[in-house]
């Protein structure tokens, strides 16, 4: 066990003078719940993109900070008829659908229905 | 036989355009009735580089109603189901030499040569073999000579056929192409035909889209085994098997293609072959001679005739196909 031996100037400060670790705590809960709120506002707002049939293939959030606004970036969207892309955005066209057959008529053995 | 009312029933499947959205998808115009055993369809296509008018297309439909009715009376001709049809007459003759008319002069010519190009395979003379494999009449040890056994002769007044009694001709296995081949002609002044022979099919077609050809699986399904895609261009494509005709007599697998090596049926390991060629006549023999050799000697005899392509379903269900098949294919 080792035992740490305060500083002399400090010896002569008493106990009431230290600070009271209650403001601290709810300053930092704070600074959490807003972290939080920021990551969750990004969450959300990825989601909102996509449910707006964006069908974005990426979509990137920056890493968001206390005090600074949360920015979204769209690289890739596949946009359906009527929808326009968001600025900055590229826009990737969907695969093209197999060409339309249209069989003639049909080679069987003989005799089937 | 067909009857009027057959023929009145013009039908346009679901599967082909019809004209007015028509991008030379398919034909104008189908013609469809019961014949040969199964269903014979004229499909007719108008200029591909004008949008079809209303009386182009009901001539079209007149047309179509006439070959038919041709195709209906070669098939009474040479049906060997048929008591009055000039083949049963000939299988009928106790004589030696009996004289027979045009329609049969032509195909028993096309027989002949169908014999020397499937290497004896395609044989018109196994009807006593064929009434055996089907439990009518007994088995017989004699081996098939081919076309060696019997003659045709030419004269002023007709033609005629000498072979030695007892031997009766079967059709069976040329007739459908040939008549496609031959209704096919009948149709020189549209740009487009298709005759279907029961699945056998005699091609037609004229500069634009490409036309597309399934070709259905041995069990029939719904899902074909491929399909070609045939620009404009001259075909025959044909399809013999023996999963759908396939009975049992005395606890044995039988079925109607009979091999003459062995006067039964054939029973190597291709159970369908489908043969694209520049005729249906020629699409018709190779098929079944490909299912009749096994399918290590169909693929050198399609490759020797070279055939357009080829697709042979073993019996074990591998999918074979000659080389220049892919290029074909849908």
């Amino acid at each position: 066990m080792t035992e740490r031996t305060r500083p002399a100037a400090r010896a002569t400060v008493t106990p009431k003078s230290r600070p009271d670790p209650g403001p601290l705590r709810l300053v930092a809960g704070v600074t959490g719940l807003a972290a939080l709120s920021a990551i969750a506002t990004a969450v959300i707002g990825g989601g909102s993109a996509a449910a707006n049939g964006v069908g974005g293939q990426a979509v990137a959030a920056e890493a968001p900070g206390p005090s600074t606004p949360v920015q979204h970036v769209t690289r890739y969207v596949q946009l359906k008829p009527g929808q326009t892309a968001p600025p900055q955005a590229t826009v990737t066209q969907q695969p093209a659908p197999p060409p339309r057959v249209v069989v003639v008529t049909t080679t069987h053995q003989s005799g089937l229905p | 036989m067909i009857s009027a009312a057959d023929v009145a029933q013009d039908h346009v499947p679901s599967l082909t355009v019809p004209p007015a959205t028509n991008g030379r998808d398919g034909p104008d115009v189908t013609v469809e009735a019961q014949l040969m055993g199964g269903r014979v369809a004229i499909h007719l296509g108008l200029d591909p580089a004008a949008a079809p008018r209303s009386g182009d297309v009901v001539r079209a439909r007149a047309d179509a109603r006439a070959i038919l009715h041709r195709l209906e009376a070669w098939t009474r001709r040479l049906s060997r189901h048929r008591t009055e049809s000039d083949l049963s007459r000939l299988n009928a003759d106790p004589n030696a030499e009996v004289a027979i008319g045009p329609t049969l002069t032509a195909i028993l010519d096309w027989s002949r040569a169908a014999e020397t190009r499937t290497d004896g395979l395609a044989d018109v003379t196994l009807l006593e073999a064929r009434l055996a494999a089907e439990g009518l009449v007994e088995a017989s040890s004699r081996r098939s000579s081919g076309s060696r056994a019997w003659s045709l002769r030419r004269g002023p007044r007709g033609a005629s056929v000498q072979r030695p009694a007892g031997l009766r001709f079967d059709l069976d296995g040329v007739a459908k192409g040939w008549l496609a081949d031959r209704a096919l002609a009948l149709a020189e002044g549209y740009p487009s035909a298709i005759i279907d022979a029961d699945g056998d099919l005699a091609i037609r077609h004229a500069s634009g889209r490409p036309w597309h050809f399934a070709v259905d699986g041995p069990d029939g399904g719904s899902t074909p085994l491929a399909v070609l895609r045939l620009p404009a261009g001259r075909y025959g494509l044909a399809t013999s098997g023996t999963s759908v005709h396939r009975w049992q007599v005395a606890g044995q697998a039988r079925h109607h293609l009979i091999d003459p090596r062995t006067g039964r049926s054939a029973d190597r390991d291709v159970m369908q072959a489908t043969v694209l060629a520049v005729s249906a006549r020629q699409a018709e023999v190779l098929a079944k001679a490909a299912l009749i050799a096994g399918s290590a000697a169909a693929l050198r005899l399609l490759e020797r005739h070279d055939v357009y392509g080829a697709l042979l379903v073993t019996i074990d269900g591998a999918l074979l196909a000659t080389p220049g098949t892919l290029s074909w294919l849908a």
